[in-house]
């Protein structure tokens, strides 16, 4: 039995414990759930790295074969089965198709691994107005020919927002506190950007169109892409670091890299190339979804769905009498097939290409060397709340002033229900302070506390006290996030070189050869390809 | 030794009077009328203490243990009498038999005190002086209590707290006093035991009673809350004000007991009078169960969908006997079906098809609450609809907000319903406005009957509800989509500026 001592001891000091601890505020900081995203790294490293022993197994058929199954990739397939073609299939070396049109799905919401949104399309490219009608996500067109767009499927308002000076503006474009002269010079830039943006060459086709396969072929303009656009700015006399920021943000969020990276056409193109006419919706709405493009990609593998085999790493593509032949690693059954077929698309990236490639087919592995390719950091949050903001509602897109990071998007801003509680965010930012390879090696050594202090303090500048909200974060890393439209890209003989088809067999589909890495120029990508296959038939 | 047992009576007839004043305030705050509250409350306490002044005559031994034991029981109840009273309010059947129950065991305990002291004191001291002493400590400390309360307690530390800590003197006063008279009582280290644990108990109730409940509201309403809560979705409160009862979902006032029946038969009746057939309806939002219960009043209807997202808000008026009395108990009515779902979800997935449909959902705010008035919303509406199918949706004022009020309707237009507006006055709200919607031409169906005990409406009063004086016209041809949000743009305007 306790003593009357003990007991009262025992007795005063639970009082006083239940009174402490109801005094001291809290920590209120519960472990966060972190985790990296399951990639693709480890069966990557493995084409990178020495190539396994492997012992040939069953030989298979097929009439065309592609590798990759991003949206180049589902792309040429889509546009393989529309016309006829149904002997075909695409490997995907990862889990899921969709590369970096990937999603996941957590308890609130579902959200993307990288790609987030889509422009209103262009009058110029039918294909892809087809494409999104055949979808349901262009309803119909009007008595002029302008697509009417399904309503659950555009940005819903409020769009964006910038956190400046203290306080959220409506809006990306800086304007809160900022001079006259400033604003001046905002306006100034997008009347300069009109000028490219209605420039057409001899051929009738515009500068600057999306995709750029679609572009004038003349070369007024060829000039741009010598310089980087920082330099070219500088030129043009525009100054206002505001307007600066603004510029580099809109580089960094397309292309991986600032504008002291990118070349003077990126810059331009970024914003004289859009020039939709939407039936139903402002030209600058974008089409958006919980899960980011992995909607499209869903929709692709409805479609698709026979035609795609994941988990499976194609190690060498070669030519052996007359046929391509693969040799295909499936870590689903531990089995490496012989493929044989007679065209075959590759829909990964050149760099990806070099190394599967057979030497013997002479394909320009130097200059695969030009490309650089910027890392990204991709980190989805579940927040148990933020708090309300009266002045500035939570909008699809939110945006601090010069920070390291792109903002967040809220992964439910699409959802027609009523908010729960409960708030999953996905935080955008390239890694880009140093080189590309540099910052692949850093992001391969840091570990997870590394990227979750990173990733707090991005949304902390927007959003003092929110750590104690966090919940849980995933934190994906891109290593090879987007082509960088370095000056001399998209204009050089690199694309060229590195799109030409080897032997009527072998074609190539990849953003990295647009040198823009956007849904738009991927689905060109896969169409010009598949069409090429489609040609020889006839 | 005499003087603490005359600290006593002083400390338990203020302990005592406080729970007394606690009950009697928390019955008046929760129920209303606080006249007829505190005089039962009284009349029972004072008749509950002859009541334990009775029976302190069947204690015949350990006077001082017993009287020990009873100050620990009576700082339990009485400490915690408040608090159980508070979150019982909810989920009670019948609510004042608890109140009065509490009471009752409150007065009995306290009755039976100053007896027992009185015979414990018997022998120590002269009969004259005792008498004398005991009802003059007695008074003061009532005095104190009656001062106390109103003066420092309520204002400072609110009425949970208040219980719980005269509950907390109360035990502590039994803790000493089984220390000081360890010599005398049997079995001591039980009864320290006791007093201690109970003791902890309440300091748990005084530390955490703001989690229990939050007053903190109540200075913002300028009525009393009688309830509030929160949900996934909103904050709910309830508060009165002598009869009116009112409804506010986070801080939007929702309904007012006094002239809601104004609203509600706007909402309904003017839709059944043009509709062709009314035998299924649904309604969406609508979780007090007030649009329920007038649908309710035709004996033609014969099933009644509702869908509302909170299921705190529909358990709540299903429950409450307060509230249950404002709706008519609607919600437990066989003929309706209660759907805790989001509308825009849930139309999404049924395949049903509805005579009436009635939209009730709280003002177009905010964003989120704004997808529920657009193109698409409608749109999916539609689908849920016959073309003679009829409809209504509460579309905020057409005074304070034209351009909103009217946005509503162009965007029932583009989604290809005809409509005809209507307003009605409701003191609590104001000038208010709806729209009847239907995909045909929307007649007045003169064979329709209405029900023959409404209030307010009537055939007649439909043709000046339908006139729209000047002041409540404004031209705009805005039409409120999810990637414009229009309608919230211009509701935030009109209303600020109002």
């Amino acid at each position: 039995m306790l003593s009357r001592r003990k007991f009262l001891r025992y007795t005063l000091s639970g009082l006083a414990g239940i009174t402490l601890t109801k005094c001291i505020p809290a920590k209120n900081s519960p472990e966060i759930n972190i985790r990296f995203k399951p990639d693709n790294s480890g069966r990557a490293h493995q084409l990178r790295d020495a190539k396994q022993p492997f012992k040939t197994g069953e030989t298979i058929y097929k009439e065309v074969v592609i590798v990759g199954a991003g949206i180049s990739g589902l792309s040429a397939g889509y546009n393989l089965k529309n016309k006829g073609i149904h002997n075909f299939t695409i490997y995907e070396l990862g889990e899921k198709a969709g590369g970096n049109s990937g999603s996941g799905k957590n308890a609130l919401s579902e959200y993307p691994h990288g790609a987030h949104y889509l422009t209103m399309p262009n009058p110029a490219n039918k294909e892809l107005m087809a494409f999104l009608n055949e979808l349901g996500i262009i309803k119909s067109f009007d008595e002029k020919g302008r697509p009417v767009f399904n309503e659950t499927d555009l940005c819903f308002d409020p769009e964006e927002r910038l956190y400046i000076r203290g306080v959220f503006q409506e809006g990306l474009v800086p304007e809160y506190g900022l001079s006259k002269e400033e604003k001046l010079e905002t306006k100034l830039f997008f009347d300069w950007i009109k000028i490219f943006k209605e420039k057409k060459g001899s051929d009738g086709k515009y500068f600057f169109e999306m995709p750029c396969a679609l572009a004038s072929t003349d070369k007024d303009f060829d000039f741009l892409d010598k310089i980087t656009f920082e330099k070219y700015l500088a030129q043009n006399n525009f100054t206002s670091p505001h307007l600066l920021w603004y510029l580099n943000y809109c580089c960094r969020d397309d292309y991986g890299g600032g504008i002291a990276r990118v070349s003077a056409w990126a810059g331009i193109n970024y914003f004289a190339s859009h020039r939709a006419e939407p039936a139903n919706t402002d030209a600058s709405r974008i089409l958006t979804w919980p899960e980011g493009n992995g909607y499209l990609v869903k929709l692709f593998e409805n479609k698709l769905s026979n035609h795609i085999t994941t988990s499976c790493m194609v190690e060498s593509v070669s030519i052996v009498n007359d046929n391509v032949e693969l040799l295909v690693k499936n870590f689903a059954n531990n089995t490496i097939t012989r493929v044989l077929c007679k065209q075959c698309v590759l829909a990964v990236p050149p760099f990806v290409v070099a190394k599967i490639l057979s030497p013997q087919l002479n394909y320009p592995v130097e200059l695969t060397k030009q490309l650089e390719h910027s890392p990204w950091l991709v980190a989805t949050v579940m927040l148990s709340h933020l708090d309300a903001n009266k002045q500035s509602p939570l909008c699809w897109d939110n945006v601090a002033f010069q920070s390291k990071s792109l903002g967040y998007i809220n992964n439910q801003h699409q959802h027609l229900k009523q908010l729960k509680e409960g708030l999953c965010i996905t935080l955008y930012m390239p890694l880009d302070e140093e080189s590309a390879v540099a910052e692949r090696k850093k992001a391969r050594e840091k570990d997870l506390n590394y990227w979750k202090d990173m990733v707090l303090t991005q949304l902390e500048e927007m959003h003092a006290g929110i750590t104690k909200n966090v919940i849980d974060i995933e934190i994906g890393i891109w290593g090879h996030g987007m082509i960088l439209p370095k000056p001399g890209l998209t204009k050089g003989d690199t694309r060229e070189l590195l799109s030409q088809p080897i032997q009527n067999k072998l074609f190539f589909a990849h953003t990295d050869l647009s040198a823009y890495s956007v849904f738009e120029e991927a689905f060109d990508q896969g169409l010009r390809a598949s069409q090429k296959i489609l040609e020889l038939r006839t | 030794m005499q003087y603490l047992l005359f600290f006593t009576i002083f400390v338990i007839s203020t302990c005592g009077l406080i729970y007394e004043l606690v009950a009697g305030t928390l019955s008046s705050y929760l129920l209303g009328d606080s006249v007829t509250q505190f005089s039962t409350v009284i009349g029972v306490y004072l008749f509950s203490m002859g009541i334990g002044a009775f029976l302190s005559k069947y204690i015949k031994k350990n006077l001082l243990a017993t009287f020990i034991q009873i100050e620990i029981i009576t700082g339990l109840i009485g400490g915690f009498s408040s608090i159980i009273l508070f979150v019982c309010f909810n989920y009670v059947e019948s609510f004042r038999f608890l109140l009065y129950f509490i009471v009752l065991l409150t007065g009995t305990l306290v009755g039976l005190e100053i007896p027992l002291i009185m015979r414990i004191l018997n022998n120590r001291i002269e009969f004259k002086d005792l008498v004398s002493k005991v009802f003059t400590f007695d008074y003061i400390g009532a005095l104190l209590a009656s001062l106390l309360f109103p003066l420092i307690m309520v204002p400072f530390l609110g009425l949970i707290r208040t219980s719980v800590l005269f509950g907390m003197m109360n035990v502590s006063l039994a803790i000493y006093l089984s220390y000081y008279f360890k010599s005398e009582i049997r079995r001591q280290a039980l009864l320290v035991v006791q007093g201690f644990v109970v003791l902890l108990l309440l300091l748990m109730g005084f530390v955490y009673s703001n989690e229990i409940m939050s007053f903190s509201e109540s200075h913002m309403f300028g009525e009393n809350i009688i309830y509030s809560t929160s949900s996934p979705y909103q904050r709910i409160v309830i508060t009165r004000k002598k009869s009116d009862i009112r409804l506010y979902l986070n801080n939007n006032l929702q309904f007012s007991s006094q002239d809601e029946y104004r609203y509600h038969e706007a909402l309904v009746h003017p839709m059944t009078a043009f509709a062709k057939k009314s035998s299924s309806v649904l309604i969406l939002g609508g979780g007090d169960g007030m649009a329920a219960r007038e649908v309710l009043k035709y004996p033609g209807v014969e099933k009644i969908t509702l869908v509302d997202l909170d299921k705190k808000l529909t358990e709540l008026f299903s429950a409450n006997h307060v509230l249950t009395q404002l709706n008519h108990n609607s919600f437990t009515n066989p003929k309706l079906e209660i759907i805790n779902a989001d509308a825009f979800e849930w139309l999404k997935s049924t395949k049903n098809t509805y005579d009436l449909v009635i939209v009730d959902f709280p003002d177009p705010s905010g964003y989120s609450v704004g997808k529920l008035y657009t193109t698409t919303f409608y749109h999916f509406l539609k689908k849920v609809m016959n073309p003679n199918s009829v409809g209504v949706v509460q579309s905020t004022s057409p005074l304070v907000a034209p351009l909103s009020y009217w946005c509503v309707n162009n965007t029932l237009k583009a989604t290809g319903f005809n409509t005809l507006p209507y307003h009605v006055y409701v003191p609590s709200f104001g000038e208010w406005g709806f729209f009847l919607f239907s995909e045909n031409q929307l007649s007045n169906n003169a064979t329709a009957q209405l029900p023959s005990q409404l209030r307010y409406f009537t055939r007649n009063e439909f043709t000046q509800m339908s006139s729209f004086p000047a002041d409540m016209v404004k031209n705009t041809t805005d039409v409120q989509r999810l990637d414009n949000q229009v309608l919230v743009e211009h509701f935030e305007k009109e209303w600020s500026e109002y």
